[in-house]
């Protein structure tokens, strides 16, 4: 008899506890979610907007504390860098840009030389947990139509490749960046060459960036106007050598292949010439051919590339992307 | 059923429940507090006016350069003289000036420009602007005392 | 019947539905779910149509083919409706800047000494959370014969316009 009463009890005291613990256990278990999507969740996304503010807004900083000299040209004075900033900057010496959101290509080309431990630094993208330094994981990318820009032959786009099984804080950026230059001609102003259809342009080498000739206002009298080819120096160039992209008023710069037929006064061309093709310090002749148009004949000396040539710039997407 | 209320033995077990669910209601205020900051702290980053800022010098610059060609054009030109182009453009940039004031005085901003000195060369035209402009929102003040503007022509 | 033979289950009971209420109290309660990824992504929002308005009014001539004073210079001044919207080209340019974001576009100007704000872009009714990103830009007589707009600016004249940029996800 005493055997069984002892029984009872603990078979009592077994299932209090077994509730007790069942309970503990899924409250333990639920803890996690409930917490982890507002704990973790604003931490980094601070540190992302600093980040992309400071690189699109601000045109970077450094100092040179033994001969006390400092400036936004940071990219000309690589071991002395305080801040890197990407937005260009027409008066060095002073702290503020007046062309935020304009990133500058030598800028951009300069930070992808940077060693990571560098560019974590100078980014501030890290955090000092009891003293010791904890670096962010994080991915800086340039976009243009979704897919990564390439500014002389680089992809612009530096850290490390973010990980599918974290958490990733991100903001982006709407800018312009500067990917070479560009002289753009209105149809009134080129030279031609013996005929109203031949347009000629000097350009003097040697050229390290792509020679890029955009003309606009094109006053179209014939229908059945195009442009047909490009040649340098009388050769004709193989066409892999330059591509021609067209502007209508119901679309963007296109990729169009020659002959290119022009209907339209607001139609523009845009003529990409590869850097290649003017490798030595001389003057190139560049004729562009065009069928039934007439500019305004104006002759010799010819109009030169580079009198009219300014930064190129697109519009593009900053990414930043950090993570723990 | 005395002896229910007598047998304190698992009283421990209601204890240790009461226990955890106070931590629990702990632990969920200290997130809260963190997640409060969290969202002052974004808060904060919609709510300062970096961008009104920029806009308004970036647009004063451009507009004091457009209306020091204007007046120049406007009081005839090279046979213009340098008391007639500054009160042409006194008038285009005060006038810009009410305008704007009426437009940020929508939301709420106070956005004043004045004209403190003008630099002329020697075709009567202006080289030099110099310009205060402050704006106040309330909680941000910015002052620009003297924003100096060349004109280029 | 033994009455000793309940009390541990009773209190074990007692402590899991403590537990189980504490856990229903934290979660329903309307703080701790905090509106903190909805707020950076209003922030994103925000900065966004900011930089949107500020690419158009700063872009070089090779950059786009209108900036922005350009594109409101060229404005014909009815009012908007739903269907027909009187800035088409600011339209197409806001458009790829700002995909999958809706958006409608107003413009705010002095005229008389009283504020007249005009929608220019209708793409529907904001929604709570939406935000608004603002820019003036000042025309002249030139700009708005250039751009073959219908702005009354005489040719000794400013006119400062507002363009206000309302944006929302859906």
């Amino acid at each position: 008899m005493m055997v069984t009463d002892e029984g009872q009890i603990s078979v009592d005291f077994l299932l209090g506890i077994s509730i007790f613990l069942l309970t503990f256990g899924f409250v333990i278990q639920f803890i996690p979610s409930l917490f982890i999507s507002t704990s973790a969740g604003g931490s980094l996304n601070p540190v992302a907007y600093r980040t992309a503010n400071i690189l699109a807004d601000d045109p970077g900083w450094w100092q040179n504390k033994t001969n006390a000299q400092n400036g936004t040209d940071w990219e000309m004075h690589l071991n002395d860098i305080s801040r890197i900033g990407l937005a260009t900057d027409a008066t060095p010496s002073t702290r503020q840009t007046r062309t935020p959101k304009m990133l500058n290509k030598t800028k951009i080309l300069q930070v992808l030389k940077l060693n990571k431990t560098m560019l974590t630094s100078k980014l501030g993208l890290y955090n000092k947990i009891s003293g010791s330094q904890v670096d962010y994981g994080y991915n800086i990318t340039l976009e243009k139509n979704g897919s990564p820009m390439i500014i002389n032959g680089s992809i612009i786009s530096f850290g490390e490749t973010p990980p599918t099984s974290q958490d990733i804080y991100k903001i982006t950026r709407q800018v312009l960046v500067e990917t070479g230059n560009i002289a753009s001609f209105r149809a009134d102003e080129v030279t031609t060459g013996s005929s109203s259809d031949k347009v000629i342009v000097n350009i003097s080498g040697p050229q390290s960036e792509d020679v890029i000739i955009q003309i606009i206002d094109i006053n179209i009298t014939n229908p059945n106007s195009s442009f047909d080819n490009a040649t340098l120096n009388g050769s004709l160039n193989i066409p892999s050598d330059y591509s021609v992209y067209k502007r209508t008023n119901t679309s963007d710069f296109i990729y169009s292949t020659t002959p290119i037929p022009l209907e339209n006064s607001t139609d523009a061309l845009r003529l990409i010439f590869n850097h290649t093709l003017f490798p030595i310090n001389t003057t190139y002749q560049l004729e562009l051919n065009f069928t039934r148009m007439n500019f305004i004949q104006i002759w010799p000396p010819y109009i030169e590339y580079t009198s009219k040539i300014e930064p190129l710039y697109e519009p593009a997407t900053l990414i930043v992307e950090v993570w723990k | 059923m005395a002896g229910i209320i007598d047998d304190t033995d698992g009283q421990w077990i209601a204890l240790s429940g009461l226990t955890i669910s106070i931590s629990l209601v702990l632990v969920a205020i200290l997130v809260n507090e963190a997640a409060i900051t969290g969202y002052y702290s974004s808060y904060a980053a919609l709510e300062f006016p970096k961008e009104k800022i920029r806009e308004i010098t970036a647009q004063t610059q451009e507009s004091a350069k457009n209306a020091a060609q204007l007046a120049w054009n406007y009081s005839g030109g090279l046979h213009a003289t340098n008391e007639s182009v500054l009160n042409n453009f006194t008038a285009l940039l005060s006038n810009y000036s009410a305008q704007m004031n009426t437009i940020y005085a929508v939301h709420g901003e106070t956005v004043n420009i004045t004209l403190s000195k003008a630099v002329f060369n020697s075709s009567h035209s202006i080289d030099i602007i110099w310009l205060n402009i402050s704006y106040d929102d309330g909680t941000t003040r910015y002052t620009s005392e003297p924003e100096i503007i060349e004109v280029k022509q | 019947m033994n009455d000793k033979a309940q009390i541990h289950t009773l209190e074990g009971l007692f402590a899991a539905t403590l537990m189980v209420l504490t856990v229903m109290l934290i979660t329903r309660s309307s703080l701790i779910i905090t509106p903190q990824s909805e707020l950076s992504m209003d922030v994103q929002l925000k900065q966004t149509a900011e930089d949107a308005l500020a690419i158009l009014d700063m872009a070089p001539g090779t950059a786009l083919q209108f900036n922005l004073t350009e594109l409101v210079a060229g404005g014909n001044m009815t009012e908007a409706t739903p269907q027909d919207n009187s800035l088409k080209p600011l339209d197409t340019e806001i458009d790829t800047q700002l995909n999958d974001i809706m958006y409608n576009v107003d413009l705010a100007y002095v005229e008389n000494d009283t504020l007249t704000v005009k929608h220019a872009i209708i793409h529907g009714a904001p929604v709570e959370n939406s935000v608004v990103a603002t820019r003036p830009v000042t025309l002249y007589n030139s700009t708005v014969t250039q751009a073959g707009g219908a702005w009354n600016v005489s040719s000794n004249d400013v006119k400062v316009v507002e363009v206000r940029l309302i944006a929302w996800r859906v």
